[in-house]
Order: C-alpha cells, then sequence, then structure tokens
C-alpha cells in the first residue's frame, strides 16, 4: 500500500510518515499541493491514499483536492484532509470538493488508523 | 467601514484545554496548568509563534526554556533528548504554535489566515509594543515552564470579547 | 518504541486469548500508547520492560489489566464498524418487516458511558428509517458522571475525531468553542438513565435491540446469569440482543440463541421461549 504526504511543515510529515508507516504504507511527501502533483504525475503507481493539509503555498490543499477529483488517473486515490481548519463550513468545502474524510489536528494515531479503517484502507485489528 | 465586528475569544480554561489536547496528541498526559505568578522569567526562553489576521488580527505565542522545548521535540519525534538539532526544535516547536494557533483562529473567525511559525531560539524577553496580551496560561511540563499566551493587535478591526 | 517482537507477540497472544481479538502486526504503536500507563504505574519507564515482567510473572491482574486497555475503545463512534453494518444490513430490515409504522423501534444501549454507541446508533437509523418510522434510544450506565457528559451530548476534539465519519460530524453536531455538540435532531429521541444492570431493572420498556457490549465481563457467574435472566424479560419475543464480539451466553444462560449474520452475531429467544409478544 502506498500513501503520499502533502504538508508545509516538515514536524507534521514525520509524524504522519511516522504513523502511517507503522500501518505497513510505503509513504511519500510532497510540501504542497503543486509539489504533490509532480510527485504523483512522476510516479509509475497511484497511491490508495493522500494525507493533505489545507494551507499550503503555491497550491493548497482544497485546490489540490479539487485538481485530483478532476483528473481520472487519480480516481482510485482516497483524499484525506488533515488539517487544524474546524469550523463547520470549511469540513462541508472540503467535502464538497472531493475530500472522502477529514481529521481535526491535533490528533492521536488511534484516530488516524480509524480513519484510515473507516475508509477501508485498513483492516480493524482491534 | 464603522462596524464593529464582536469575535469570540478563548478563555482561559478553553485555551488550557486546546493546550493539553495538542500535548495529549502528540506527547503526554503531563501537562499541568499552573496559576501563581510567575517569579519573573530568567534565563533564555524560545519562543515561537504564529499571526492571525483577518476579522481579528494578532499572534498567538508559545515560550519555554531550551530544555522543555529540546523534550517537546524528542517526544514529538521520538528521539533521544540527546539526539535532538537545533532545526528539528524549530521544526516542533513551530508546529506547537501551529496547531494552537490553528485551533484559536478557528474560534476568532472563519476568515482568519494564519501565518507562517517564527521561531527565536534565544530571547530572554519578547515585546510587541503594538500588541497587548489578551490571554495567557501558564503549565509545568516535566520540571520546565510553558507558556502559552494571545495577543491582540492594537488597531485591530475587531474587538475581542471573552 | 520499547517493545521488541517477543514482548508483541507475548501481547497479542495474550489479547487473542482473553478476547478473540486479533491484533495485527502494525500495531506495536497502540501497544505502546496503550500500555504506557500501566508501565508507569507499575514503576517501569519502558513498556518492553512492564510486559516482560508480566509475561515472566502471569499476574492475573496485570494479564487482565493489559487486555483491557488494548480492547476496549469506549469513546469510539460506530466502534466496530462490522456491527453496525451488520445491524445496518441484517436487523434493521427484519425489524422494519416485522413492526408496523406506527410502532417505534425501540434500543437499549446497556453500557451507554460517554453516550457515544447511543448517539452512533441514532445517527443510523436517521440515515435508514422511513420517514414517518420512529425509534427510541435509552442509554444507561451505573455511573451518573458519565451519563452526564452524554445527556450534554458535548464532546472535546479528540473525541470527536475518533471514528466518526466527517459528513455525520457537519450533520449531526455543532461547534461550541472548543467543543462540539450535538443537534436537537440527534438528541431527540435518545435519553440516558443511571441503571445498575446487578439491581432490578426498573421502568424499561421492552425492546427490538439490546446493545450489552463488553460488560457482563465485569460480573461473575452468578450476577451474569441474572443479568441475562432479567434481559429476557425486557426483549421483544423476536427481539435481539448483542454482546462484544469476545462474549457469549453459553453456559449462562440457554434461552437464547446465537445466529451469526454477515459481520455480526446476535443472540434471539429460542424460538421455544413462551413471552407474550410485544404490544404496541
Amino acid at each position: 500500500m502506498h500513501a503520499i504526504v502533502i504538508d508545509d511543515s516538515s514536524a507534521m510529515r514525520m509524524i504522519l510518515r511516522r504513523i502511517v508507516s507503522q500501518f505497513g504504507f510505503e509513504v511519500a511527501e510532497a510540501s504542497n499541493g503543486r509539489e504533490a502533483l509532480e510527485v504523483l504525475a512522476a510516479s509509475d503507481t497511484v497511491p490508495d491514499v493522500a494525507l493533505v493539509d489545507w494551507n499550503m503555498p503555491e497550491m493548497n490543499g482544497l485546490e489540490f483536492i479539487q485538481a485530483v477529483r478532476a483528473d481520472d488517473r487519480y480516481s482510485k486515490l482516497t483524499l484525506l484532509m488533515v488539517t487544524t481548519e474546524s469550523e463547520q463550513s470549511q469540513i462541508v468545502r472540503a467535502l464538497a470538493a472531493g475530500a472522502h474524510e477529514y481529521l481535526i489536528k491535533p490528533f492521536t494515531p488511534d484516530a488516524v488508523a480509524e480513519k484510515l479503517e473507516l475508509l477501508g484502507l485498513t483492516t480493524a485489528g482491534v | 467601514m464603522s462596524v464593529e465586528t464582536m469575535v469570540s475569544l478563548p478563555s482561559d480554561v478553553e485555551m488550557i484545554e486546546i493546550v493539553t489536547q495538542v500535548w495529549a496528541s502528540f506527547l503526554d498526559d503531563e501537562l499541568l496548568p499552573v496559576f501563581a505568578d510567575a517569579a519573573g522569567s530568567t534565563g533564555n526562553r524560545l519562543v515561537a509563534w504564529v499571526s492571525i489576521s483577518g476579522e481579528w488580527t494578532g499572534h498567538l505565542q508559545v515560550t519555554t526554556t531550551p530544555g522543555g522545548a529540546r523534550d517537546i521535540t524528542a517526544g514529538m519525534f521520538q528521539l533521544e533528548a540527546a539526539e535532538v538539532e537545533t532545526g528539528e526544535v524549530a521544526d516542533a516547536i513551530g508546529e506547537i504554535a501551529n496547531m494552537i494557533g490553528g485551533t484559536v483562529k478557528g474560534m476568532v473567525g472563519a476568515s482568519a489566515a494564519l501565518s507562517l511559525p517564527q521561531v527565536v531560539l534565544d530571547a530572554s524577553a519578547l515585546i510587541s509594543p503594538d500588541a497587548h496580551e489578551v490571554v495567557q496560561v501558564r503549565f509545568q511540563w516535566r520540571g520546565e515552564p510553558i507558556e502559552v499566551s494571545l495577543w491582540e493587535r492594537r488597531d485591530s478591526n475587531g474587538g475581542g470579547q471573552r | 518504541m520499547s517493545i521488541s517482537v517477543t514482548d508483541f507477540n507475548f501481547v497479542t497472544d495474550l489479547v487473542r486469548r482473553e478476547s478473540a481479538i486479533v491484533l495485527q502486526p502494525g500495531k506495536e504503536y497502540l501497544v505502546e500508547a496503550r500500555l504506557a500507563p500501566l508501565a508507569k504505574a507499575a514503576g517501569m519507564a519502558k513498556v518492553g520492560d512492564f510486559v516482560r515482567q508480566v509475561s515472566l510473572e502471569r499476574d492475573r491482574k496485570q494479564c487482565w489489566a493489559i487486555v483491557e486497555a488494548l480492547t476496549t475503545n469506549e469513546t469510539s463512534w460506530f466502534r466496530d464498524a462490522s456491527v453496525y453494518e451488520g445491524f445496518r444490513t441484517e436487523l434493521l430490515p427484519k425489524l422494519k418487516a416485522a413492526r408496523r409504522m406506527h410502532q417505534p423501534l425501540r434500543i437499549w444501549s446497556a453500557a451507554a458511558s460517554t453516550g457515544q454507541e447511543a448517539y452512533s446508533l441514532a445517527m443510523m437509523l436517521i440515515d435508514e428509517l422511513e420517514p414517518g418510522r420512529r425509534y427510541e434510544i435509552v442509554g444507561t450506565d451505573i455511573s451518573g458522571d458519565v451519563l452526564e457528559q452524554a445527556r450534554a451530548g458535548r464532546y472535546s476534539q479528540l473525541e470527536m475525531n475518533r471514528g466518526l465519519p466527517a459528513r455525520h460530524l457537519v450533520r449531526f453536531f455543532q461547534r461550541r468553542g472548543v467543543h462540539w455538540e450535538v443537534t436537537p435532531e440527534l438528541r431527540r429521541d435518545v435519553t440516558f438513565r443511571e441503571l445498575n444492570l446487578a439491581a432490578p431493572f426498573i421502568g424499561l420498556p421492552r425492546f427490538d435491540v439490546i446493545f450489552m457490549r463488553n460488560v457482563l465481563i465485569y460480573f461473575d457467574q452468578e450476577t451474569k446469569r441474572s443479568i441475562l435472566r432479567r434481559v429476557r424479560q425486557v426483549m421483544a419475543s423476536d427481539g435481539w440482543l448483542i454482546l462484544g464480539t469476545a462474549e457469549t451466553t453459553r453456559g449462562i444462560d440457554d434461552e437464547y440463541e446465537l445466529v451469526r449474520m454477515a459481520g455480526l452475531s446476535a443472540y434471539r429467544l429460542h424460538s421455544g421461549a413462551s413471552l407474550p409478544t410485544r404490544r404496541g
């Protein structure tokens, strides 16, 4: 299984990489939406899941999600938004743009595990 | 535009809750709020902050000792304290400020923007002459002091209410 | 991380033996996080050292504490997705067919705690039931404190992150400062009451489905027997009892029969058991 973590904070990328790789994913990284699109285009395999921050320079998470959902190549890519944005209206915007699920920072590893299970990307072991 | 928009600033209790949740997620549950007046800060401090701008303007600041910052970094990145590098400290404390600031931003206004975190590694005090402190909470964590404060720009359009 | 492969294997074997729950590889972080408080209470800084000591001494209480720490996840929404899925695809259609529209479906969440199970069931029913068909959910718990939170329907950001689909978050909750509260729509037909399962069930209606998950384990054999006997009296003759995935009525009460459905095992009364049918 493959994942891509997209966040402009290297600390957050490191934390998410650690958590997600413990579930058996190979993890790629990008620091903004535009870079993420480049990583996707350059790769042979489409990742199973993208963990996407919202506020990033050059191309933010919402724009990235819109771009991915408009591109048939990435129709199988599951989009999990991971962000501090916690206003109801923001969550609605993200889901309307095509995010499959949404996780509000800060989060525990358990919370990530449960979102991935919800999305059918991991099986429940506990 | 002369309409005053009232925004809702977090109370002390809410700020304590926000910081506690960040700690519970990435560190541990040993963060203790302290309420006694500070004896006056001595020695170096590390300060990280993020600016919030929109209907309400100000910044969220996290202050701790170099030792506290090193322990936070070691905990977040699961390193031994001795292995921690300066760049990593800046990243870790900056991210703490970012997460607390992000949550506060959600409370003060939907259309606010959050800046990238700024970190000063070596300061005995940080003074913001054009802002005043509107929320301050203090903690003890593993014997180190942690202070989180919210500052409002003096000419902020929205007068904050608590 | 301080736990070794041997430590992890000891823990997974223990958990599987005691609870039938399987910890997959990849859950080492979970073992580390959940057992850290136990290690600390035992005076050990490293979880690995704690596990090693327990594996040598095999102290019953410590073993059980480990199993509990790894298998209870009370604060999650829609805990055990396969149970909710099975309820939705297997039990609900049966109940809808067996009940007239004016008969509200009655559901008991018998270890309601802070209310996540009761409200999760309500979310599912709001989605699944036809307009005009009502439901009543009763959540009970021995602890008044946790019920306070359940009644308030107020949850922290961390609690909201636990297994709650985002579409349900935006539909059924409202932000209140640093917390979230259930909407009036979700709250409407859910009530909470204090109840000690070991004592008589006073004033409970007859239920169509009873969720009593991972709570019987806290009682001795005699009390389990008493509880299951009294549960039969508040269960519709064609009603269902759902226990925790590793629990069984076998050896405790023979009036129940196990039915395995897709993803869900549930108990109903033996067809031979004579009980009055539910009146309205």
